[in-house]
Formats: structure tokens, C-alpha cells, sequence
């Protein structure tokens, strides 16, 4: 197995619109390297291009500048691969889940475990002969997941796979899913704005905003270099990143990527997951 | 005695029945698996062609062949000498020659409801919906699914079509080639109806329909307006070559007037297909013409002319001779080739930018 699953340099996409004429640069100037067999969440507002960069990874969109090379090779090399589960979940409505099963077979005639797409469905307990249409949200979810799965993808693209996922459908869904991935070393890449459900699943996080790369790396790394700090108003932050900050009367809250040992003046905490992305999405854009 | 120890059977965990072990045919079974409705809709819209048209050759024209030997004629015209046979005879003819109509619009329709099919099924809602990009991540390249798309429809439309053409041309020949042409006469090579009934034109412009259909689902990516695009497209072309066939191959032009059979008139003959006629001037220029100078071979009164008077009446007027175009009925297959071609190049055209839409839009 390759060392990257993904590689993207200088990766922009820009999407024009003919009348009336705009512009827009969904991504620019991406450059990073997610790792193979990690779990990386790619997180980011609403329109951060996170959509964008999955699609250009699954090959279902080609960049306008930069390239992108998945697995080590170019996107169409890759794909038979890599799974891709869009947002919307798209299926075949009038297909049952055995015959969607089955066209992911006809599809991946190579690759296809039957077994595993089937232990998927099964363990949700729904009707295999209901037509796709008929399923619920949650169902359809678990149909499509079982059919990226059953490709037996060595990268596999999730696009807010859990976002119409009631709390307990999630938890079981992203369990069945960690434990694939960690059974056959899946690379697992999938973006997401609930940041909960990343927390205690994820290893390695790619923050994008406006369509940039803002923060990179294993998420141990990253947390352990950014720190909570509490402390007077008037102290000195010199020498550390300033992220976020926010002032109640003398003391001073800030989320400061490490440039050093922090002030002694200051208290300083390890913050949680969600700290730190909330911090990176409020900042100020310069 | 001895007592055996078996491992209890597997019990299958799963509550689901086992799927076959063999791949199901890759692309093409995906197509067909996504699309089955949809060819079943076009198997009963070719039986319910061939039902009619099988009808107009049997006992259709059958029953036209039973009432002439019943009563039959005594002179080249019309059997009238049995009053009570001759109106039946006209019924029956015109319930043959309806269900051959019938049967021709749905031959003629049929590219009209394929290309808006094509645009808005097998392209458009998929773009719509985002079953593409399911499609697409599949380890089948989108190329393939494209080919997939555009070979499996094309091989159902051109089966159904040329069997639908097939039994038009043997209801075609049954009847208006025999009894009713003589008796009350044949239709023309070149109406709409026998140019396309028995002509090989329907096939590439179904083959277009389908071609085409999937370009502009590609391009739109919208259901309803791909629907309306297509049909709206491939009737338009029908229409084009409805009024404008003729161009498609050079015309003839024939001068003189000749007051013999087949016709006494200068600008058609049987099976021709007439397209313009006028008058020569003393300077050679050919210019419209009313016609006016058959008067003076056929007066209304007094006994009639004959081509001299046509060329005094005509020198009178300061014209020499008069001229027409027709086709001749040799023109027949050129014509229905050249129309053939046009269809296949825009089928073409339409493939090869459906590919190319697709590599531009996915790696």
C-alpha cells in the first residue's frame, strides 16, 4: 500500500457561471498529503469546497489548475480503488437493495465481496426486496454504504456520510464503519461539520475554509500544539499564533498555536476538538 | 456403539438470500437492470405497430381480395356493376389503409418519444438525481457506462424499428400494391407515409434520437427540460425533411409540353415527384407560368387542341417553351440515402461530444 492516499498540489476548482456571469473558486491552492490507513476528517463550513475536493479525489470532477493523485496515481487510475459515497446518498430508487447490491457487483466485477456489502444491510435490519425509494433515510445510508464497502475500496471518500443520521443510527453506522476500515486497512477520508461524531474516530484532520487549506496533520499533533490560554488582558502573547481571542473585562481567552513555551502569566489548557475547529472557522479572515 | 461428534451446521447469520456467485454483465446489465421499464414499454409499442400492421397485410387486405373476387370487375374501373359490393369494398379498404396509418404514425412518432426518453432517462435524471456519481466510482469507467447508455438503447430501438418497417412495407405491398391500385389508384413513392414506410430513413433517425438524446441529457442535466429538448429536436428535423427532402439530391428539368399519355400535362407523370414547372422567355430565362395556355388545348367549349395551338398560345405570350423539376422515381434510394447520412452524422456528431463532455467533467 501506498505511504499517501491523497496528494494535492496547488489544487484549485473554479466553477463559472454563464448568466448572469460569476466566477467562483470553490477550491485554490490546496497543497496536502492525508496519509494511508487513517481516518481523515476533512472539515469546514458549509461551501468550504470540502464537497468539491472529494469529488475531484473520486474522479468525478477534473481541477482546473494543480493536480491531485489518489493512491499514487491520477483519480482515473484510482478509481477502481477507491469508493465514493456522495452527500445525497444517491441511489436507484426503483431498484430493491438486492438488485443495488447486485449492480454494484456488475459494476466491480473484480473487486465485489458480496459477504461483506451483505453484513452491512443486514446488520440494519431492513427488507432487502423494499425498493430503494422506499427506505428510510438512516436505510438508505447503510445501502450506500454497503456498496462502497463491498467494492472492497482501498480509499474510501465519505461526503457527510451521517448527516441525515438521527444520534444512535450514527453511532451504530460510524461503528460498523470503523471497524471495516480497521479490518481490512481501509483509508477512511470523510468530511463532515458535526464534530462530534469525528471525536474518538478520527486520526488525522485537513481544516478547509474558503476554499484553502487552514490547518493540517495528525490530530494528536495538532491538538497538543495549539493551547487554550487564560490570562491578563495586558500580557504579551509575542511569539505564539493568536487564533482566536476574547476578552471579559481584564482576563483574556485565546486559542494560540504554540510558538513556545507559553507566559508564565497565563493558564494554559489542552483544547478539545471542537474548540479548536470552532477557533479556526470564527478567525477573522485576513 | 459409537457416538460422533459433528459441529452443529452453520446457521446463515445473515437474513439475506444468497446473491449469485457469478458477476451479472457488468455495464450492460446495469443499464438494463436501471432501464427494464422502459424497454418493456417499447416492446408493447412495437407489438401494438405490428399488431395493426399485421392486421392491414392479413385480414385486412385479405378481406379487400375476398370482396373483388366476390364481385368482381368487368372493365379497368371500379366494380359497378354490383352496387351493394362496392360500398363494402370501400369500407374495407379504409379500415386497411387506417390501421397502415396508424401503423406508420407510430413509426413516424417513435424517434419524436425516444429522444425525449433518451435526454430525460437515460442521461438527464441521472445527472439530476446524482446517480451518476455513483455510477461513475464504480470501478467501470464513466466511458463505459457512456457506452453501455448508448449501445443497449440503440440495439433495442433499431430491432424494434426495422421489425415495424418490415411489416409496414409487407402491409404496404399487400395492399396498395396490388387491388386497390388498380382499382383506385396507388399512392404516391413520394408522400410521407410510403417515403418513410418503405424507405430505410427511420432507422438512423431513431439511431439519432437516441444519440442525441443523451447529448443533450449530458449537456442540460435537467429531466423536463432534456424531455422537451429532445422530442422537440427530433421533431423538429422530421419536419425539416418533410418540407425539404427534395433538396437533398439534384432535380431533373424536362422541357416541352407533350399531350400524350401518361399525362397530358407537362410537370408530372406517375410515380415522378413534381416540384416546380413555368415558362421559357424568347431570352431563355425559365419564369412561373399560370398554365393558362392548356386552355387553348382544352377549351372549354369546341373541340380540343393539340400541341401546336399549346406553342401559338405560348408565342403569343412571348414565351417558347415550358419547363419542370421532378424528381424520377431512380431518385427514390439516393434520396433516402443522403436523408440516411445526415441522420448518421448528426448521430455521430452527437456521440463523439457526449464523450468528450463526459472526459471534460469526470478524471
Amino acid at each position: 500500500m501506498t505511504e499517501t492516499a491523497i496528494e494535492a498540489e496547488a489544487l484549485g476548482r473554479r466553477y463559472t457561471r454563464l448568466l448572469p456571469r460569476r466566477v467562483n473558486w470553490a477550491l485554490r491552492e490546496c497543497s496536502f498529503s492525508l496519509p494511508a490507513a487513517r481516518v481523515c476528517a476533512v472539515v469546514g463550513p458549509n461551501g468550504a469546497g470540502k464537497s468539491t475536493l472529494l469529488a475531484l479525489a473520486a474522479g468525478l470532477d477534473r481541477p482546473t489548475e494543480g493536480a491531485i493523485r489518489v493512491l499514487g496515481r491520477s483519480p482515473a487510475d484510482a478509481r477502481e480503488r477507491v469508493a465514493y459515497v456522495a452527500q445525497h446518498k444517491p441511489l436507484y430508487g426503483q431498484l430493491t437493495v438486492l438488485d443495488t447490491l447486485r449492480l454494484g457487483h456488475a459494476l466491480n466485477p473484480a473487486r465485489w465481496d458480496q459477504a461483506t456489502a451483505e453484513r452491512i444491510v443486514a446488520q440494519g435490519d431492513l427488507d432487502v426486496t423494499a425498493t430503494v425509494r422506499s427506505l428510510s433515510g438512516g436505510q438508505r445510508t447503510r445501502v450506500a454504504l454497503a456498496l462502497a464497502l463491498g467494492k472492497r475500496p482501498e480509499l474510501l471518500l465519505l461526503d457527510e456520510p451521517m448527516a441525515d443520521l438521527d444520534p444512535l443510527a450514527r453511532h451504530q453506522l460510524m461503528g460498523e464503519l470503523m471497524a471495516e476500515a480497521a479490518e481490512h486497512g481501509t483509508t477512511v477520508v470523510m468530511s463532515s461539520h458535526v464534530i462530534a461524531e469525528l471525536e474518538g474516530s478520527c486520526d488525522h484532520l485537513l481544516l478547509i475554509r474558503r476554499g484553502r487549506v487552514r490547518l493540517q496533520g495528525e490530530l494528536e499533533d495538532v491538538l497538543a500544539a495549539h493551547a487554550l490560554v487564560t490570562g491578563p488582558a495586558d500580557a504579551s502573547l509575542e511569539g505564539h499564533t493568536v487564533i482566536e481571542s476574547r476578552t471579559t473585562g481584564r482576563q483574556v481567552t485565546a486559542l494560540v498555536r504554540r510558538g513556545g513555551p507559553l507566559p508564565a502569566a497565563h493558564e494554559a489548557a489542552a483544547p478539545t476538538l471542537e474548540e479548536l475547529v470552532l477557533s479556526y472557522l470564527r478567525e477573522p479572515v485576513a | 456403539m459409537t457416538t460422533t461428534l459433528t459441529p452443529p451446521a452453520p446457521s446463515e447469520a445473515s437474513g439475506v438470500p444468497p446473491a449469485p456467485v457469478k458477476a451479472p454483465g457488468g455495464a450492460a446489465w446495469a443499464v438494463y437492470r436501471v432501464h427494464r421499464w422502459a424497454l418493456w414499454v417499447w416492446i408493447a409499442y412495437v407489438a401494438l405497430g405490428a399488431g395493426l400492421l399485421l392486421w392491414a397485410w392479413g385480414p385486412a387486405s385479405n378481406g379487400i381480395a375476398a370482396q373483388l373476387e366476390a364481385c368482381p370487375p368487368v372493365t379497368t374501373s371500379l366494380p359497378r356493376s354490383c352496387a351493394e359490393g362496392l360500398s363494402e369494398y370501400l369500407a374495407t379498404v379504409d379500415t386497411y389503409r387506417g390501421a397502415l396509418r396508424l401503423g406508420f404514425y407510430l413509426i413516424v412518432v417513435a424517434p419524436l418519444l425516444v429522444g425525449g426518453w433518451a435526454a430525460a432517462s437515460l442521461t438527464a435524471r441521472e445527472e439530476e438525481t446524482g446517480t451518476t456519481r455513483l455510477a461513475w466510482s464504480q470501478s467501470v469507467t464513466p466511458a463505459r457506462w457512456l457506452t453501455a447508455k448508448l449501445v443497449l438503447p440503440a440495439v433495442a430501438v433499431t430491432a424494434g424499428m426495422t421489425l415495424l418497417l418490415w411489416l409496414y412495407r409487407l402491409g404496404h405491398q399487400a395492399g396498395e400494391g396490388g387491388h386497390i391500385t388498380r382499382w383506385l389508384g396507388g399512392r404516391s413513392l413520394w408522400g410521407e407515409d410510403v417515403f418513410t414506410g418503405t424507405g430505410v430513413v427511420m432507422v438512423p433517425r431513431i439511431l439519432c434520437a437516441v444519440a442525441v438524446g443523451v447529448l443533450l441529457g449530458l449537456l442540460f442535466r435537467r429531466t423536463l427540460a432534456s424531455l422537451g429538448a429532445g422530442a422537440a429536436l427530433m421533431a423538429s428535423g422530421t419536419v425539416w425533411f418533410l418540407a425539404n427532402r427534395h433538396l437533398l439530391w439534384p432535380d431533373e428539368i424536362r422541357y416541352g409540353y407533350k399531350l400524350a399519355d401518361p399525362s397530358p400535362r407537362w410537370y408530372a407523370t406517375a410515380d415522378e415527384w413534381p416540384l416546380d414547372s413555368g415558362a421559357v422567355t424568347a431570352s431563355g430565362d425559365l419564369v412561373g407560368y399560370d398554365g393558362s395556355c392548356l386552355d387553348a388545348v382544352h377549351p372549354s367549349e369546341g373541340p380540343a387542341g393539340d400541341t401546336g395551338d399549346f406553342y401559338a398560345c405560348l408565342k403569343e405570350r412571348g414565351l417558347t417553351d415550358v419547363w419542370a423539376t421532378y424528381h424520377p422515381t431512380s431518385h427514390f434510394w439516393p434520396l433516402q440515402l443522403v436523408e440516411s447520412g445526415i441522420w448518421l452524422a448528426v448521430a455521430a456528431l452527437a456521440v463523439v461530444l457526449s464523450y468528450r463532455v463526459l472526459r471534460r467533467r469526470t478524471a
